[in-house]
């Protein structure tokens, strides 16, 4: 089993160590969606298990990088414009979702990318990580056949997760591309527990 | 602003490029012509272009995952998941096929079903999620299958056999509804060139032609520098014939065009000209001008007999076989009052029996000649000179008496001045004539007789002179006896 020591020298699970990380990105693209939708109910769900890396989820994905000395997660949601237009229709006041643009769809979506981005660098801080964030991008949901999931651990630690966020009948996918710089850095973050944000102004849009 | 901070920026806005050269990517990729698809190995597909989504009538976002075998009627659905197949399997790098198939777009109606040209082209690489890529182009070929009709339509409508030789020298495709007639042959695809162009005429050959003939196969897979040396000594022209009789046969002439891939003659196009028409009017034309130049000796030949036959030869004058047709003639139109006057002169040598007796014949002719010769000359167009028989002339004429007098007088008075050289000696003779006008109705004979008995007088008269009629009566019945003219 491999392991990694954690800052005050104990030997810890990497294992947990990786799911910490899932479990905060996750927890970042959930809590981002609740205000970005203006919804309390998401639901995450893990995706069927025929669901290989590199499988196609939607039609497009926006995507964004936090990057540091310790760590990178290469974030990706996964979208359909129509179901974007529905999501966003509210937040930028349209009548209907047929009255919101395609590009505001994806502005939508980056701005979506923007959040949980901000959102783990916030959470890592906590745990004196710090990350720079990219300028989220968004493309054709085709080009997730040519990304890399394949794990490693050495030596840099790269492992992947896939999951579903449900918004009422609407549904959007989640991907993390995980690669761990520098375990020591990330050892304070396997005690660390994720508590739920009193969430203040976070809701306000900030458009790119 | 620290230095980070700028990197970051520039990084940002090299993101942002990125971002919008990506977008222009996919527009082009979206307005690429034809169908475009990328497809996983499970026929699911991945990515369309707009022209696709727009002749499937679908909704871009319904495209991802949609079974292609759904476009499909099941029939072509098998032959095109068979492509992907062999696509897939192969081990060849950016392993591609091309197949041309139908595709029906909307309901599958088979009336709207329109060709497509079909490239499957492997993408290199295994993904976890979707498996093997498979990208699928697809041109609508419906315009250039129409052109092609069209250009075929008129390539059959040429009167012209056009086919081509594969390799084996077996016939390829033939371009021309006018070959089969042509060849008196149903289907000629797969047939040796020998058997439907050159038999039965090859039987009778000789060996040059023969190796003429086994030429056209052999150039067939030769470079093309190579081809003019067996192209010399291909046929140009042969006689088909598969029936019995020689009528049924045509005349091709034929005309050999090598069809050149990589240098190498990899086709023989054939174009035969049926030529039996052609071949058969100059054979026509031929026999017609043979025929002509025919008529035309014969019509000199009769020519010249007729000619002989009414112009005496010694004199040059008319004979009296011409006398019957011309003098009738202009009898008659005088008779119904086309000309106003007809009138004669008959002429006699005097004593000419003793020129003959004397001088002998050769001589005698000799004096004939030089006094026919005068009368032929003082008788112009349209008087008829003829040489009636022996020493007698007579000259018809279409005006009154006194003109036929005159012409007398003239020829009298010449004759008289004349001296006829007869070698050893030299003579003279003397001429005397009756002149007679034609009374309306009269025949020829008591025209002739009525001069005749003139010349008589002017004989009995002494000679050398020119007895006449007083005047020249207008009818018959009006006649009364000789008169001296005018």
């Amino acid at each position: 089993m491999d392991t990694v020591l954690s800052s005050e020298g104990t030997p810890t699970d990497i294992q947990v160590l990786k799911g910490k990380l899932r479990e905060l990105v996750r927890y970042a693209s959930s809590s981002r969606l609740k205000i970005h939708t203006d919804s309390s109910e998401i639901e995450v769900k893990d995706l069927d298990v025929n669901c290989k890396p590199g499988r196609i989820l939607a039609n497009n994905m926006v995507f964004i990088l936090m990057s540091g000395d310790a760590l990178r997660v290469t974030f990706k949601v996964h979208f359909n414009i129509r179901n974007a237009k529905c999501l966003a229709f509210r937040i930028f006041g349209g009548a209907s979702p047929e009255a919101i643009s395609g590009k505001q769809a994806i502005d939508y979506f980056k701005e979506y990318g923007n959040l949980v981005a901000g959102s783990v660098v916030t959470l890592v801080e906590k745990i004196d990580v710090e990350l720079g964030i990219s300028l989220p991008l968004c493309t054709r949901g085709f080009y997730e056949v040519f990304s890399d999931y394949s794990e490693k651990q050495h030596p840099i630690i790269t492992y992947c997760d896939f999951w579903k966020l449900e918004v009422g009948e609407h549904e959007i996918y989640c991907s993390a591309l995980i690669e761990i710089l520098d375990k020591k850095q990330l050892g304070k973050l396997v005690d660390y527990e994720i508590a739920e944000e009193a969430d203040g102004n976070d809701g306000e849009m900030d458009f790119l | 602003m620290s230095h980070t901070n700028l990197d970051l920026q520039a990084s940002h806005k090299m993101l942002m490029l990125f971002d919008e050269a990506n977008a222009n990517t996919e527009s082009i990729i979206d307005l690429l012509p034809g169908i475009f698809l990328i497809v996983n190995e499970n026929h699911e597909v991945l990515r369309a272009n707009f022209e696709f989504i727009k002749l499937f009538d679908l909704d871009a976002e319904d495209v991802l995952r949609l079974p292609l075998a759904n476009i499909f009627k099941p029939e072509g659905w098998k032959i095109f998941a068979h492509n992907i197949k062999q696509v897939v399997e192969s081990e060849a790098v950016f392993a591609s096929t091309r197949f041309e198939m139908g595709l029906a777009a909307g309901q599958g109606d088979a009336q709207n079903q329109r060709p497509f040209h079909w490239t499957l082209t492997k993408r290199n690489g295994k993904n976890q999620g979707e498996g093997c890529l498979v990208m699928v182009y697809g041109d609508d070929i419906s315009e250039m299958r129409e052109a092609e009709r069209r250009l075929m339509e008129v390539f059959t409508s040429i009167p012209l056999g056009i086919f081509t030789l594969n390799k084996d020298g077996a016939v390829g495709n033939s371009y021309s509804s006018y070959l089969e007639s042509m060849l008196d042959s149903g289907k000629l695809a797969g047939l040796a060139v020998e058997d439907v162009l050159f038999r039965p005429a090859m039987d009778s050959m000789g060996q040059d032609e023969i190796n003429g003939i086994k030429a056209i196969r052999e150039c067939i897979g030769k470079s093309e520098l190579e081809y003019g040396m067996f192209a010399q000594r291909f046929p140009q022209e042969i006689f088909h014939n598969t029936k019995p009789d020689p009528k049924d046969g045509r005349w091709l002439k034929i005309t050999y065009q090598p069809m050149v891939f990589n240098r190498v003659v990899e086709q023989l196009l054939v174009i035969l000209e049926d030529r039996t028409a052609i071949i058969n009017a100059e054979k026509e034309m031929l026999d017609a001008a043979r025929d002509r130049e025919k008529a035309n000796a014969m019509e000199k030949q009769s020519l010249a007999l007729y000619e002989s036959a009414i112009r005496d030869p010694l004199t040059g004058l008319y004979t009296r076989l011409y006398m019957k047709d011309a003098v009738a003639a202009l009898l008659w139109e005088h008779d119904h009052h086309e000309i106003p006057e007809v009138s004669m002169v008959i002429f006699d040598i005097d004593h000419f029996k003793k020129v003959n007796d004397t001088y002998g014949h050769n001589n005698g002719d000799v004096v004939l000649s030089q006094v026919a010769g005068e009368i032929l000359r003082q008788s112009q167009e349209p008087a008829i000179p003829i040489r009636f028989g022996g020493e007698e002339f007579v000259v018809f004429m279409p005006s009154e008496c006194g003109a036929a007098f005159e012409l007398a007088e003239r020829v009298r008075k010449k004759v008289e001045a004349m001296e006829f050289d007869l070698g050893a000696t030299a003579i003279r003779v003397t001429i005397s004539g009756g002149v007679a006008a034609h009374r309306k109705g009269e025949v020829l004979d008591d025209f002739m007789n009525r001069a005749d008995q003139l010349l008589y007088k002017a004989k009995e008269n002494g000679r050398n002179q020119t007895m006449a009629e007083r005047r020249n009566p207008p009818t018959l019945r009006q006649a009364q006896g000789e008169r001296i003219c005018p």
